[in-house]
This record gives structure tokens, C-alpha cells and sequence, in this order.
């Protein structure tokens, strides 16, 4: 009885408690205490901020001053001045350094603790896990004021990999769009912006021995992106606590590469209906010598990332067959299929790779059930098949990234760039549902997820509309996947309500996830996940009972 | 002769074509942009003045010229500049047309860029001043000299907006009057309320907007109202409002005092309301709106009562309803229903004295009646007309199925609902009616619902498959002579052209097939078909 009555109060405490994605864990007192003047907030530390702290901490005051017109410079003053209702920040950073990326969950984690004078101190190992607790802290403080106080958060992401895919072969995406996914992605926690650049379409990277390669290809005359360009968002993004993936794809997904003349042997133009697919010729020296030099280029310019995705998806036997040449090479070398030639050409690339061009990253590549080509063991394998399916692949030890293409690709269902009809569309509903749980006796490491956005029917018009708020609902899982069993179905669509109506306040025209009414009545329209379980009183006793089950469960966890 | 015809045609990308042009061969450049001069021998009008700034505006996109100075009384010549000379027969300021010629035009262009225009009307010079805004492209008029003699095929030509799901600022209400006039569409229906809200300031019942509205200015005033009127009437586009009962009317039962006129729906979610059609409040209520209704909206043609979907079930939920049926002699709850309409009808007619005809949603389940002069929205699909085709009354045409914009991306909810329609959907639409159909195709209308989109959403949903329905709604004969990638081209310029105005519209294609059209958009399935059928012929011979 006395037990049921404490899991009452602390129902009532998450609703009022809403953040998005939900802390690990938290202690909270019943005081509200109103933000007089947003201008005066301070950020102090023991030591002096370095240059990429201040850079964030900037992003976030304008974030957290929107519209008010405050002074930055003022907020950093070095004396702690007590300034009654000012948020005053008190940083304690255990390590200066500025990181590309993180690789373990830990290096994310931090406390926030807010006392009734405002007072917040916030303890991080490094200027990624700021980000994240000025992030909550920005959530806790957009209304004026803030409640629960004193409060006490203790938070830690429950995958390091958090992230959404952009292409821009498909179509062009200007820096400054790449700019704003990156402080989308920042709002909702999430820390990977993976960047399929090239494609059959168009090669809008500038490079350096075969510039022909972007200038023949690019959609109109300023679509790429210089060296300059790189270094610039790679920068921007670290300074954030987002990390850059960046993807060549090969050996499909290559017409682009052979529109000048002089590279056009190396290219299959596949015979398919619409002349607009290639791929490599894996049998030709010259493939190799344009790869290698590509790949240079690609390693000198993402010389800070962690990452370099190969792509490697999608090769297919017709078309190689339509060069018989190939087969006459296969069979002087002994390759017996072309599964076995796609595997040459991957040996080769690596080679390249980690012997010539001399590079330390790890490589990660596509895969989904059908794909038996080999990995090595430090290799990332991106699974775009469903997570039911890993059962395929449970041996390998590889790391994973989770891409299910239902329901996490997020561009289709609404037309191909044919105009023609293309698979269902993923509902955020389906993206709530998700959750990366790998099938029994898997072997592999589950680094986290990654909605992807591929180009053909997306471009900056429908960006941010596409991208969001199904992403946040995959930020909110990858950072607490545990959150969904400990609430309501109507909580968390309120936290959801609350993220739409930040982005909207931030400028990102996200898609609404249901109407004005529905937001205003979340109780209501969203009282249980599943509709056919809507008629409660119809429910079974011991399925009404389940509910208090589920959360005693998850409060011993803690 | 008729080759050298079609290849004419296909250098000018005007989408919808004209339904006739003839063209020479030269190109003359518009080396002084802001130098545009529009005369006419009688003095413009101030609503004419009106359109002319807002093409004056796109004409001159970027080029910060003055509006006033274009305006002249004498015809002055100027080498390199657009010089329209403009004879209107009726300056009269138009709210409708009725009729397609209202909206017909001559255009001649000759080599020195001397632009006559003759329109029967200022919406007449609407679409011409398009057409010409669309052959100026690129500061260059190409096929001169040219002469164009254009109407369209059917009148009514719209597209539905929903400002009760979620609401939309009177600004982008104007800016979708601004897309659809780019397009020679020619209507924005307005489905105002709905359960969710009635954000329509009313005079008598403001508790009605007050208690449902979403927020503190959520809602539009008779001021806004008569503003965008106004607006839309000036650039040639009519304004349907529509105030649907007696179902979608939870949002008039918030208030305490208005609680029993309504009958909220026994669902699960308890959204959904109904009318009560046996009560005298019911009826005093509706006067009064429909007065407000008729007062505000005192420019349009028609008013649009909904109608639809009132279900039977929630009718049962309310016992008094049974029992004033039976006092009554109404049988059934179709009978009930035929009984509120038909006490709508007379309170619009003869309290209100409203000469204002009425539209109705219908679909193949629909046998409500229907008098002789008010008009038919079949929201069911065209070869489903069978079913109503004794019916003599006027149509417009909102198929389900291509031409609901907002399916296929998830309901309310958050639930699959539907399939998307794609724009080659709406490209193989065609406003078909069965044998011995007695009606009349007004045109059509396709709908965006408001579950699921705002402001953030409204073009990319809206376009370009909207532009493509104005195409076929303007010249369906177009689609039988023109190869595919011609359409194509038609259609990324008018994405190019959407763009270029900031509207914020979904792509069709991706980059590299919009320069590839003749490679990623080969042939249509009719010219397959058709040059399949001329083989034959030839073979046969």
C-alpha cells in the first residue's frame, strides 16, 4: 500500500519532468524558481575556458538567450558574481582537450546539480559531456524558471553511437544546411553526423589529382565541397560534441566518377533502363591508381575524423557481366565469382588503405542479410537490414551500427525520384517502437543507430521536415532506452510535444507529429501505444495491474 | 507542318501550356529590367494597379525596381525593356468567374518586346501577365514574334487548405494565394473548422473560437477574412469558405452553455462531435453563425456546408434523438440527417436570404439529397461518378485517390494511414467522367488535410503535385501530345520557378535527373501505347 501510493507521486514528479531524451537518473526537490534576467547568466570554472569551450558555450547562449539580444562576453566575466535570478553556471571540466569523437558512453557523462539560488554546477570529463548537460539545462530552463529544485541529475547515454545519415550526390546540400543538422543534432543529444557524399549522381567533393571527377559531375557550378569546407564542418561539429562520418561509397554507386573521358573505362555503366548506375571495373590498374589518389585526398581532408565509411553496398553481378573482359581477368587470377571479385577489389582498397595511403581509421561498411563478404575484425559493419535479421551474422564480433531500414530510412515512402511509388513510409510511431535489441547468442558489439536520409526526393526544402522529430525519438532511444518502459505512452509524447515546439523555436521546420489539438490533449489522443488496447475498462484486470509491475521493476534497476 | 508545330512547342516550357501558339524564331534579351512599362489607353483601376505591382514584383525579381515608375500614360518606347500595352474590356473588380472564356487571353510579343494583351477582365490579365512572366525567363524571350490565344479547360481549379488541425497565419494563407496564381490555379477552398477548432472570430457565439482556438491569436478575424478576400480576388483567385456540419463539430460544444448541442462521439479518443439536430439551440446557434458566416464571406460565391461523415452510432448515443424521431415521423438516421439539412438549407435561404449556392461533400455512400443548383464535391474516385450519374447537378472533382495531399505519412496518431500519392499519380489523373453522365465538371481540387501539416510542411505538401492538377485542369489535351521528358521539363522549371519565388517545395526528382530528363523520364506509358498502336496501324497498311 505505502509502496503504491511512492510509485503515485513519482508518476506524478515524471510528468512534470520532462526532458528529452530522460536523464539516467535524478533527485529532485519542490521548489520553482523564476529566471529574472536571462542576460545576467554567468558560465565561471577554475581554469580558464580554452577556445573550443568558449565556442560552445556561445552556441548555447544564444540558444539559451534567444531573442533577448544578450551580451556573451558578459556572461563569461571571470569573478562569480551572485546575481539573483541569473542562471550562474559553475564548470568543472576534467580534461581541456578538445575531442573528434568519443568512443565510450562515459566520456558523454556528467552531473548537473541546480540549488534554489540558481546556482548550477556541472561536473564533465571533457567538453562533449557539456554539451550534453548544458543541453539539459537549457531544457530545464526554456519556461522562465525552474522547477523541482533543489535537483540533482546524474547522466550517462546508453549507446556512443547516436546519429542520422545526409547524402548530398543525390542532391546538393549547401554547408550552411550541414551547419544546421549539426545543431539539430546537438538538441537532441546526439553526437554522429554520418555524410554520404558521393554517389552515382554527382561527386561534389573537390579533389586534387582528378578534379575533372567533381567538375564533370556537380550539379550546378558552386555544388561541392572544397577542402576548406571540410575542415570548417568537421570544427563546427566537434566543438558540439557531434563527430563526422564521412563515406565514399564503392565499388557501386560510382557512375559519377567516370564522366570525363579519360576516366570513363573504369566505370560500368550498368544496363539498367535508366543509364544512371555504375560501377568500378575492378580488373583495371587504372581503378586502383584513381582510388588511391582519391583515397589520399580523402584521408588528408578527413585527417581528424575517426571513421571513414566505404560504402561498399549494392554491387551487382549484371553488371559486371556486361564487360566480358572481367571474366577473361577472373579466370587468369583464379577468381572464381564475382562475389570473390568484389572481395579482390575490397583487399585491394584496404590495402590502399592501411599500406600506401598509410591511414589508422577504422573502415566501416554496409551490410544487410545478403552480404557474406568478409570484414576484419576491427571493421564496423552498418547493418541496414532489420536488427531481427543480425541472427544472419550473430559470429561476427564485429562493432555495429544500426540502420533497420524500416523503420529508421527516413526518406521513403513518398515517391522515388521516378515519381513512381516506394516502400511505406516510417511513422514516428514505428520509430518509437524501435529498440536496438540484437537476437540471442549475437556476437557482434552494438555501437548505437543512425537514421538515414538518403537524396532523391530530399532536398534543403524538405530536410529538417524529413529528418525530424523521427530522429529524436531515435536520440531519445539510443541515450535511454529505458525511459519508454518507465512511462506513460502520453509522457512521452508530451516530452515529444515539447522537442517539436524547441525546434520549431529554433528555426528547424520539423514535421508535426500530430495536429494542435492532439499536442494540447496528449492524455487523450495518446493514452497507450497500441489503439486496440485504447478500451481499458475492456482489459483484462491482470493487464491493467501490469503497469505499476513495470515500473517497480525499473526503479529496483536503479 | 504540324512536326514543326510540336517542335516549337517544346522550346516553350510555360506550364500549363497555352492552348494555342504560334512563334517565330528570334530572341530578344530584356537588358533593362526595371525599365518594364505597363500602358493601357484608359486608366488602371486600382485593383488592376494592384496586380500589376504584384507581377511587376515577380517580373522584376531582385532587381529593386520602382512599381511607379512602370506605370505610364503615354506608350514610351524603350529598346530592350517589356512594354506592355494592356486592353481590358470589363475593369470591374472580380471576386469569381463562371465561365472559362472569363479567363481567356491574347498575347502577341513582337521583337521589340512591345507585350499586348487583351483579357476580357483583370483575372483574364492574370493569366496572361503569368504566361509572359514564364516566357521571360532568364531575362530573355525566346520564338519571337509570338502570338498566344489561351483558356482553359475547366473553371474551377483549386486546392484545399484546413486551418482547424492546425492553424495557419493569415501570411501564409496569402502566400498560398501567391503559389496558386504562379500556377493559374484559381481557388483556395477553405475548410475553416472542424472539431479540433473554430478559429473563426464569431460575433454572437465567440465562446465557440475562444474555447477551442490553440492559442491567444490562433484564430481569424472578420478583418483578416475580408483581407484575404481581397488579396486573392485582386491576383484572380476566388475563396470557398466552408463551415462543416453537422459532423467535425466537436470544437462548437467546449463552452457549458453550448454543451448539449453537441454530441461528443463515443471513440476512443474523445475528439469527435456531432450536432444534435433535434434541439432548437442546435438551430439558433447555426443562424447566428451562418449570418456571421454570410456577413464575413459577403464576396464569395459559395459557401461549403461539409456534410459529411455524420455517423450513425454517435446519433445513437443520445436516447432523446430516437424519441424526437419517432414524435417526428424520421425513420432513420438518414432521414434525420436529410431533415437538418434541409432546416440548414432554409434558415440560408430564407432567414439569412443568402442568394450564395452550397457545396456538399460527397462520396459513393452519399444518397443524402441534393436541390437542382448546389453543388457536388465528389470526394470519391471520378469512376465512382457512376453511381451518382442521374444526378444533373455541378461537380468538382477531389478524388481520394491521387488528390489528397496529406495520405500516406501517418495519421494523427502517429499510425500508418493511407498511401502517399506521388506526383506521376497526379500526372495520370485525368478528370474522366462515365457514359451518361448527367452532372457537370466544375473542375477539381486537391486536398491538403491539416492532421498532419503546418506551416513547417504546407508547400512541400502542396507542390508540385498541385501544379501538375493545374496543368490537367488547364489543358488536359496537353498530356495526349507531349512526350514524357517535355513534361518533365515543363515541371522542373515550374520547381525552378517555385523555388526562385521562396516557396519551399518537395522536389520531383533529384539533381542529376532534373539534367537528365530525356535519360531518367524516357516516354509516358501512353506514347508507349500510342506508338505500340501506330506500329500496328503501319504494319497493318
Amino acid at each position: 500500500m505505502k509502496l503504491t501510493s511512492l510509485l503515485y507521486f513519482q508518476l506524478l514528479f515524471l510528468a512534470a519532468f520532462t526532458l528529452m531524451p530522460m536523464p539516467k537518473k535524478f533527485e529532485k526537490g519542490d521548489k520553482t524558481v523564476k529566471i529574472l534576467q536571462r542576460c545576467a547568466i554567468r558560465f565561471s570554472s577554475q581554469q580558464e575556458f580554452p577556445d573550443h569551450v568558449l565556442q560552445l558555450l556561445r552556441h548555447y547562449h544564444e540558444l539559451m538567450t534567444l531573442n533577448s539580444n544578450c551580451q556573451f562576453d558578459e556572461s563569461i566575466k571571470k569573478q562569480n558574481l551572485q546575481v539573483e535570478g541569473s542562471l550562474k553556471l559553475n564548470i568543472n571540466l576534467q580534461s581541456d582537450e578538445q575531442l573528434y569523437w568519443v568512443n565510450d558512453t562515459k566520456q558523454e557523462a556528467y552531473t548537473v546539480e541546480i540549488d534554489e539560488k540558481l546556482n548550477v554546477n556541472i561536473n564533465a570529463p571533457n567538453h562533449w559531456a557539456l554539451a550534453r548537460a548544458i543541453d539539459t539545462v537549457n531544457q530545464l530552463t526554456e519556461n522562465n524558471e525552474v522547477e523541482n529544485l533543489p535537483l540533482k541529475i546524474y547522466d550517462e547515454p546508453a549507446y556512443v553511437y547516436r546519429g542520422v545519415m545526409v547524402d548530398t550526390a543525390r542532391h546538393f546540400l549547401p554547408l550552411k544546411i550541414l551547419e544546421r543538422t549539426v545543431d539539430a543534432l546537438v538538441i537532441n543529444k546526439m553526437n554522429v553526423l554520418h555524410w554520404h557524399i558521393t554517389d552515382d549522381e554527382s561527386f561534389p567533393l573537390l579533389l586534387t589529382n582528378y578534379s575533372q571527377i567533381t567538375n564533370t559531375s556537380k550539379h550546378w557550378d558552386t555544388a561541392y565541397f572544397t577542402k576548406s569546407d571540410v575542415s570548417y564542418i568537421i570544427e563546427y561539429a566537434s566543438i558540439r560534441g557531434v563527430q563526422i562520418i564521412p563515406e565514399i561509397d564503392s565499388p557501386a554507386h560510382a557512375q559519377s566518377w567516370g564522366r570525363s573521358p579519360e576516366l570513363a573505362e573504369m566505370v560500368i555503366t550498368c544496363g539498367s533502363t535508366i543509364k544512371q548506375y555504375g560501377q568500378f571495373d575492378p580488373t583495371m590498374e587504372l581503378t586502383y591508381e584513381v582510388l588511391k589518389s582519391v583515397m589520399q585526398d580523402f584521408n588528408d581532408m578527413f585527417a581528424k575524423v575517426q571513421f571513414i565509411h566505404f560504402g561498399g553496398d549494392e554491387a551487382s553481378n549484371s553488371c559486371f557481366d556486361q564487360r566480358p573482359s572481367i571474366k577473361q581477368f577472373m579466370n587468369e587470377h583464379g577468381i572464381a565469382t564475382y562475389f570473390d571479385l568484389q572481395v579482390y577489389y575490397r583487399q585491394r582498397q584496404k590495402d590502399i588503405w592501411k599500406n600506401v595511403v598509410k591511414s589508422s581509421k577504422r573502415v566501416a561498411y554496409w551490410y544487410n542479410k545478403q552480404d557474406q563478404l568478409p570484414a576484419e575484425d576491427d571493421d564496423i559493419i552498418h547493418w541496414w537490414g532489420l536488427t531481427s535479421q543480425l541472427v544472419d551474422v550473430k559470429n561476427r564480433k564485429n562493432d555495429f551500427i544500426l540502420s533497420d531500414y524500416h523503420p529508421l530510412y527516413l526518406d521513403v515512402g513518398v515517391g522515388n525520384a521516378f515519381g513512381n511509388s516506394y516502400d511505406a513510409y516510417q511513422t514516428w510511431k514505428d520509430v518509437y517502437k524501435w529498440s536496438p535489441v540484437p537476437p540471442e547468442g549475437f556476437q557482434g558489439n552494438i555501437l548505437g543507430g543512425e537514421a538515414p536520409l538518403w537524396g532523391e526526393t530530399n532536398n534543403q526544402n524538405t530536410h529538417f521536415q524529413k529528418m525530424f522529430l523521427r530522429s529524436s525519438i531515435l536520440g531519445d532511444t539510443l541515450w535511454n532506452p529505458n525511459s519508454k518502459s518507465t512511462e506513460q505512452f502520453w509522457q512521452f509524447t508530451q516530452r515529444l510535444s515539447e522537442m517539436e515546439d524547441r525546434m520549431n523555436k529554433y528555426g528547424f521546420p520539423v514535421s508535426p507529429f500530430t495536429h494542435d489539438y492532439c499536442k494540447r490533449h496528449t492524455k487523450l489522443c495518446f493514452p497507450t501505444l497500441y489503439q486496440d488496447e485504447q478500451n481499458s475498462q475492456d482489459a483484462p484486470e491482470s493487464l491493467v495491474q501490469e503497469q505499476p509491475n513495470i515500473i517497480l521493476q525499473s526503479q529496483k534497476s536503479e | 507542318m504540324i512536326f514543326i508545330q510540336l517542335l516549337l512547342l517544346a522550346v516553350n516550357a510555360i506550364m500549363p501550356i497555352p492552348i494555342s501558339i504560334s512563334q517565330g524564331y528570334q530572341t530578344a534579351r530584356i537588358s533593362r529590367i526595371c525599365e518594364v512599362k505597363f500602358f493601357s489607353t484608359q486608366e488602371f483601376p486600382d485593383h488592376i494597379v494592384k496586380l500589376l505591382l504584384h507581377y511587376h514584383e515577380l517580373i522584376t525579381y531582385d532587381e529593386d525596381c520602382d512599381f511607379e515608375e512602370s506605370i505610364q500614360n503615354t506608350n514610351i518606347k524603350i529598346e530592350g525593356a517589356l512594354k506592355f500595352e494592356i486592353s481590358i474590356k470589363n475593369q470591374e473588380q472580380l471576386y469569381w468567374v463562371t465561365s472559362t472564356n472569363e479567363e481567356a487571353y491574347e498575347l502577341q510579343i513582337d521583337e521589340n518586346l512591345n507585350v499586348k494583351i487583351q483579357a476580357n477582365n483583370h483575372w483574364g490579365l492574370a493569366r496572361a501577365l503569368d504566361t509572359v512572366n514564364q516566357l521571360a525567363i532568364n531575362n530573355e524571350i525566346q520564338n519571337l514574334p509570338i502570338y498566344i490565344s489561351d483558356e482553359p479547360q475547366y473553371v474551377h481549379r483549386g486546392i484545399m487548405i484546413d486551418t482547424a488541425r492546425n492553424f495557419l497565419p493569415v501570411k501564409l494563407i496569402k502566400r498560398t494565394i501567391d503559389a496558386l496564381v504562379i500556377n493559374k490555379l484559381n481557388v483556395l477552398h477553405w475548410h475553416i473548422t472542424d472539431d479540433e477548432s473554430f478559429p473563426l472570430l464569431l460575433s454572437k457565439y465567440s465562446q465557440i473560437t475562444n474555447n477551442s482556438k490553440f492559442w491567444k491569436d490562433g484564430f481569424f478575424t472578420k478583418q483578416d477574412v475580408q483581407e484575404i478576400i481581397e488579396y486573392a480576388s485582386i491576383r484572380a483567385v476566388q475563396i470557398i469558405p466552408e463551415v462543416d456540419t453537422p459532423a467535425h463539430v466537436h470544437s462548437w460544444g467546449i463552452s457549458p452553455d453550448l454543451q448539449s448541442i453537441v454530441i461528443t462521439c463515443d471513440t476512443n479518443i474523445k475528439q469527435y462531435g456531432q450536432l444534435d439536430p433535434t434541439l432548437d439551440q442546435t438551430y439558433e446557434v447555426l443562424t447566428s453563425i451562418l449570418q456571421d458566416i454570410d456577413d464575413m464571406f459577403h464576396k464569395v460565391q459559395f459557401i461549403h456546408f461539409g456534410g459529411d461523415e455524420a455517423s450513425i452510432q454517435c446519433f445513437e448515443q443520445k436516447p432523446s434523438i430516437k424519441e424526437f424521431m419517432t414524435q417526428n415521423g424520421i425513420s432513420n438516421y438518414f432521414d434525420l440527417q436529410a431533415y437538418y439539412r434541409k432546416k440548414q438549407k432554409d434558415i440560408w435561404k430564407n432567414q439569412i436570404k443568402s442568394q450564395k449556392k452550397i457545396i456538399y461533400w460527397y462520396n459513393k455512400k452519399d444518397q443524402l439529397p441534393a436541390d437542382q443548383d448546389d453543388i457536388i464535391q465528389w470526394w470519391g474516385l471520378s469512376s465512382q461518378l457512376n453511381e451518382v450519374k442521374g444526378r444533373s447537378n455541378q461537380f468538382i472533382l477531389s478524388d481520394y485517390h491521387p488528390l489528397y495531399l496529406d495520405t500516406g505519412v501517418g495519421n494523427a496518431f502517429g499510425d500508418r494511414y493511407d498511401k502517399y500519392q506521388g506526383w506521376k499519380d497526379v500526372y495520370k489523373w485525368n478528370p474522366s467522367i462515365p457514359h451518361n453522365f448527367q452532372g457537370t465538371i466544375l473542375g477539381g481540387e486537391s486536398l491538403l488535410w491539416g492532421e498532419t501539416n503546418n506551416q513547417n510542411t504546407h508547400f512541400q505538401k502542396l507542390f508540385l503535385r498541385s501544379s501538375i492538377l493545374a496543368d490537367t485542369l488547364w489543358n488536359p489535351d496537353q498530356k495526349q501530345d507531349e512526350l514524357f521528358p517535355k513534361f518533365a521539363k515543363r515541371l522542373s522549371d515550374m520547381e525552378d520557378r517555385m523555388n526562385k519565388y521562396d516557396f519551399p517545395v518537395s522536389p520531383f526528382t533529384h539533381s542529376y535527373c532534373k539534367r537528365q530528363l530525356d535519360l531518367c523520364f524516357p516516354e509516358s506509358y501512353s506514347t508507349k501505347l500510342k506508338l505500340f498502336f501506330m506500329f500496328v496501324i503501319v504494319y497493318l497498311i
